[in-house]
């Protein structure tokens, strides 16, 4: 058979390989790429929207098979790559940021500091570009996590600062703003003034996904958030007690009301593993999170297990996703991080044509 | 499950916003719904804190209060859920959720709706 023919056939064989999530065929999808065919040799690329695609090999593993199963072919040779899309905005800050990630909860102490940050590392350890804004403005955590110094951010000129880098992920934090050790008091105008400047004054670069630590509930930073910043997607963290509902819920409905789709819900300290049996003890009974995905039908995007390395991997600034990759909350936050990218990239696929933020029309009288 | 969450759960945006005439705005959501708004209504609608008392919710603009003459001289959207009009009148705070501009629509089949 010509090499001819045998495109044809390829492309025929990959169009029937769909991608799960997005429920259309990767040729359709614009996926496949550098098709060459050289005396029955097969090389192609597969551009994933995600590098933290959820069924990655999955898909590789079905090109191949698919391919090879072809009369004529030598030998297939399947590169995977992704190019992150970037959300749809037309707003004047964060333009080198494609997605932004908003982790938020209705109340405070369920772990959202934890969560952003293993989040963003495990979305960073794909290859993804990540920066990580800790808008906690009250109670700065993501420093000490990270274990970065608390000094003053380096400034570019034009009253615009460079983030600190960690662990390959630019991070802005309100601690840096101030005293090590010092509260930042502040009344609601000032809150918003240093959002805002976490949004403009940022030399954030090329960003593939910028993930902000939200402060609990429904206040001044995050209606600021909400107005300035071209959100792509809110993620809500949650603890399995039905208390927390109450407050999760909120959380949901505040994306709501302003129009944030909500990628999902994370039921952080899900069960507890004992050392000695190995066991799942669930200790604050169990459900809330899928129970909250349910009601508002959104996707229970991860449940975190409650494991003390994840409270020692915090405390001594390196989380848990970069000290014990193979742990279960590794694991679970590897799985999360795949997850919100499916995530984003579905809405994204799915998004009706709409005005964006930032549209403006000058009234002609 | 992701087919679900995609029928909008939060209510349709606009797709296009259009001024119609010299007092009209027009609005394309995208459920395919066509609203028109005289500019007059929607500055007497504002739904800002000087507007509509926060604690008790009086309206604060009564009728005859708003000139004929009122326009907007510009609007812009804010994120994904409201536009802020800036008018001649040099009122700005008012933000206009998507949700409260449904339900102002003037076109005739709402009008019709609601009167009945």
């Amino acid at each position: 058979m010509s090499d001819q023919d045998l495109q044809v056939k390829v492309m025929a064989a990959l169009k029937t390989v769909m991608d799960p999530d997005l429920h259309k065929n990767i040729v359709d999808l614009g996926f496949v790429k550098n098709l060459n065919i050289d005396n029955g040799k097969v090389k192609f690329d597969v551009e994933l929207t995600t590098p933290a695609c959820p069924v990655k090999e999955q898909l590789k593993s079905e090109c191949e098979d698919k391919v090879e199963a072809i009369g004529g072919v030598a030998a297939v040779d399947v590169n995977m790559t992704a190019t992150v899309r970037a959300s749809e905005h037309s707003q004047p800050v964060l333009t080198g940021v494609k997605n932004i990630i908003a982790v938020a909860s209705g109340k405070g102490g369920v772990g959202k500091s934890t969560v952003s940050a293993n989040l963003a590392v495990a979305l960073h350890q794909t290859g993804a570009t990540v920066g990580l804004m800790d808008a906690d403005v009250y109670g700065p955590s993501i420093p000490k996590m990270l274990g970065i110094p608390i000094t003053p951010p380096k400034g570019a000129g034009n009253s615009k600062f460079y983030p600190h880098e960690k662990y390959g992920l630019k991070v802005v934090s309100a601690a840096f703003l101030t005293e090590e050790g010092q509260p930042l008091m502040l009344r609601g105008p000032m809150l918003g003034g240093i959002i805002q400047q976490f949004l403009q004054n940022v030399e954030w670069g090329e960003l593939d996904y910028l993930v902000i630590d939200l402060p609990p509930g429904t206040g001044d930073v995050q209606l600021t958030l909400t107005q300035r910043a071209p959100l792509s997607g809110g993620v809500i963290v949650t603890t399995p007690q039905q208390i927390s509902l109450i407050d999760a819920e909120k959380g949901v409905k505040m994306f709501q009301q302003v129009k944030v789709p909500v990628l999902g819900v994370v039921e952080n300290m899900s069960y507890f593993v004992c050392d000695g049996c190995d066991k799942k003890h669930f200790l604050f009974q169990s459900g809330a999170g899928q129970q909250l995905a349910d009601k508002f039908k959104v996707p229970l995007l991860g449940e975190i297990p409650f494991i003390p390395e994840v409270v020692i991997a915090g405390d001594a600034g390196m989380p848990i996703t970069l000290s014990q990759p193979e742990s279960q909350a590794g694991q679970a936050y590897r799985h999360l991080a795949g997850q919100v990218a499916a995530q984003i990239s579905i809405n994204q696929s799915q998004e009706a044509k709409k005005v964006g933020a930032g549209f403006e029309l000058a009234w002609k009288g | 499950m992701a087919e679900e969450t995609r029928e909008e759960p939060t209510g349709p945006s606009p797709r296009d916003i259009k001024q119609i005439d010299e007092t009209t705005l027009g609005i394309t959501w995208t459920d395919g719904h066509e609203s028109v708004y005289h500019v007059k209504l929607l500055r007497e609608k504002c739904p800002c804190a000087n507007c509509i008392d926060e604690w008790s919710g009086d309206k604060k603009i009564k009728p005859g209060m708003i000139p004929d003459t009122i326009r907007p001289l510009n609007l812009k959207t804010v994120g994904l859920y409201a536009i802020q009009f800036d008018w001649n009148d040099g009122h700005s705070t008012g933000l206009y959720p998507y949700t409260l501009l449904r339900e102002l629509c003037q076109c005739e089949e709402c009008k019709a709706k609601s009167a009945a």
